[in-house]
C-alpha cells in the first residue's frame, strides 16, 4: 500500500516544525521524501522533471506548515499536495507540447533503462510499461491500486466522475496487458462480451 | 461468455457485482487466471522498488524555501513601492491642479483678457505649470549616488526629452511660431516634467526606505 501511510515521523515533529523548529522541518523531508520521490517518478515519466516536483513538493509543504490544521492525518495532507503538483504538471500546456516532442525524438520521453528479462527486469518492465499509459490512465492506476485512493476521490481529482476513473482503470490495465504479456492478449477472455 | 475486465476489477476490488457474473468468475477458469493476474499486477506495482533518497536533497528544498522567502520579500517591497508611487503621483497632480489655479487667479482679469484675445491662455497656464513642476523637481533630494537601473535610465531618458523641448521652444520662439505649435510643445513638456517628477519622487523615497 501507500508508502506515505508508513512513514516513522514522530508525531511532535510537525508541531515543533510549525514552530520553526529547522531539524523538524529536516525530519519532515527525511520521513517522506522517498514516498514524494517515488509518487513523482510513477505518475511523471520524465525523471528530471519528477526530481524538480519533489522539490518543488517540500517548499510548498514547509512553506504552508501553518496552514494544516491537525484534525487529518499530516501523511495525508503532504501526498495530496504531492499529488496536486503531479497532476498540474500533467496537464500543463507547456509540459504537453514539451513531451509530445520528446517522444518524437525518444519514441516515448520516459527515462527508464531498456528492457531486461527475469528478477529486476521484471520490475523495470512495469515501470516501463507504466511509463508508457498515457496520462490520465497512469494516474488512476497508481493512486487506486498503490495510494488506495476511492474511484470518487479519482474522478474528482480529474474533474470527472467515478465513471471515469473506472473506465479508465480497465483501459491502463487492458493496455499494461498489451506492453507486458503481448503473446498472451490474444488468448484473454476479458474484452470478449457486454452481455452480462 | 466471459467476465469483462471492468467486472473483474470489481471483484478484484471488493466492489459489488452482479450475482450472475459472479458466479460466471466463480465457474470459469479463464475468467480466474485473468483474476489472478489482476490482483498478482496489483501485488507488483505495490512492490515496485522506491526510488532511493538525494544526499542533496534537503540542501536542494533549503535553497528552494530561502529563493521563496526572497521572492515574496520582494514582492511586498514592489507593493509598498507602488503604493508610495501611487501616493506622489496623486500628489504631485494635486500639487501641478493647486499651483496652476493660483497662477491663473493671480492675474488680473485685464490681462486675462487681453491674454485670451491674443490666443495665447492655454501656453500661458502650461508655461505656469512646466514651471511649478521645476519648481517641485528642485525640491527633491539630489539623486543618490548609486542610482538603480530600473528608476536611472528612465528619468535620463526624461531629462533629455525635457531638453530637446526646450530647444525646439527656443527655436520656435525664434521665428515666432503658430500658437498651436507652441501649445503642443508646452503641452509635451508638462507631460514630460510630470513623469519625470513622479520619478524622482520614487527614487527618493527609496533612498529613505
Amino acid at each position: 500500500m501507500s508508502a506515505f501511510l508508513d512513514s516513522d515521523l514522530p508525531p511532535e515533529s510537525v508541531a515543533r516544525a510549525q514552530a520553526g523548529d529547522t531539524a523538524a522541518c529536516e525530519a519532515i523531508f527525511r520521513a517522506f521524501e522517498r514516498p514524494v520521490r517515488t509518487l513523482a517518478r510513477r505518475l511523471v515519466p520524465r525523471q528530471a522533471a519528477a526530481e524538480d516536483l519533489a522539490q518543488d513538493v517540500f517548499v510548498e509543504v514547509l512553506a504552508k506548515l501553518r496552514q494544516f490544521d491537525a484534525r487529518g492525518s499530516f501523511a495525508g495532507w503532504v501526498r495530496a499536495i504531492a499529488v496536486n503538483r503531479c497532476l498540474m504538471h500533467l496537464r500543463s500546456p507547456w509540459q504537453r507540447s514539451l513531451r509530445g516532442l520528446e517522444s518524437l525524438d525518444s519514441g516515448g520521453g520516459e527515462d527508464y533503462p531498456p528492457a531486461v528479462s527475469g528478477g529486476a527486469g521484471d520490475s523495470l518492465d512495469l515501470q516501463r510499461a507504466l511509463a508508457r499509459l498515457g496520462d490520465t490512465a497512469r494516474i488512476v492506476v497508481w493512486l487506486h491500486d498503490v495510494e488506495g485512493y476511492t474511484h470518487a476521490e479519482i474522478g474528482a481529482l480529474l474533474g470527472g466522475t467515478a465513471s471515469l476513473s473506472k473506465s479508465q482503470l480497465a483501459r491502463a490495465h487492458a493496455r499494461l496487458r498489451e506492453l507486458l504479456e503481448p503473446d498472451g492478449v490474444e488468448a484473454s477472455c476479458m474484452p470478449v462480451s457486454n452481455n452480462f | 461468455m466471459h467476465a469483462r475486465i471492468e467486472q473483474l476489477l470489481s471483484l478484484r476490488d471488493g466492489e459489488p457485482l452482479d450475482a450472475a457474473a459472479s458466479a460466471h468468475v466463480a465457474a470459469c477458469r479463464e475468467c480466474n487466471d485473468a483474476l489472478a493476474r489482476l490482483r498478482d499486477r496489483r501485488e507488483r506495482l505495490r512492490g515496485l522498488p522506491m526510488v532511493t533518497a538525494n544526499p542533496e536533497g534537503w540542501s536542494s528544498v533549503q535553497a528552494g524555501l530561502a529563493a521563496q522567502a526572497l521572492a515574496s520579500r520582494r514582492r511586498a517591497r514592489a507593493s509598498q513601492l507602488l503604493a508610495v508611487a501611487s501616493v506622489a503621483a496623486l500628489a504631485v497632480f494635486a500639487g501641478v491642479q493647486l499651483l496652476g489655479s493660483r497662477t491663473a487667479s493671480r492675474v488680473p482679469a485685464g490681462v486675462v483678457a487681453k491674454s485670451r484675445s491674443a490666443e495665447r491662455g492655454p501656453v500661458d497656464q502650461l508655461r505656469a505649470r512646466s514651471r511649478a513642476l521645476e519648481e517641485l523637481l528642485a525640491g527633491l533630494p539630489l539623486r543618490p549616488a548609486v542610482e538603480r537601473a530600473d528608476t536611472s535610465l528612465p528619468i535620463e531618458t526624461l531629462e533629455a526629452q525635457v531638453q530637446w523641448l526646450d530647444h525646439q521652444l527656443s527655436l520656435t520662439g525664434a521665428e515666432e511660431p503658430v500658437a498651436q505649435d507652441a501649445e503642443r510643445l508646452w503641452r509635451e513638456r508638462v507631460a514630460v516634467m510630470s513623469s519625470l517628477v513622479q520619478l524622482r519622487y520614487v527614487e527618493a523615497q527609496r533612498m529613505v526606505l
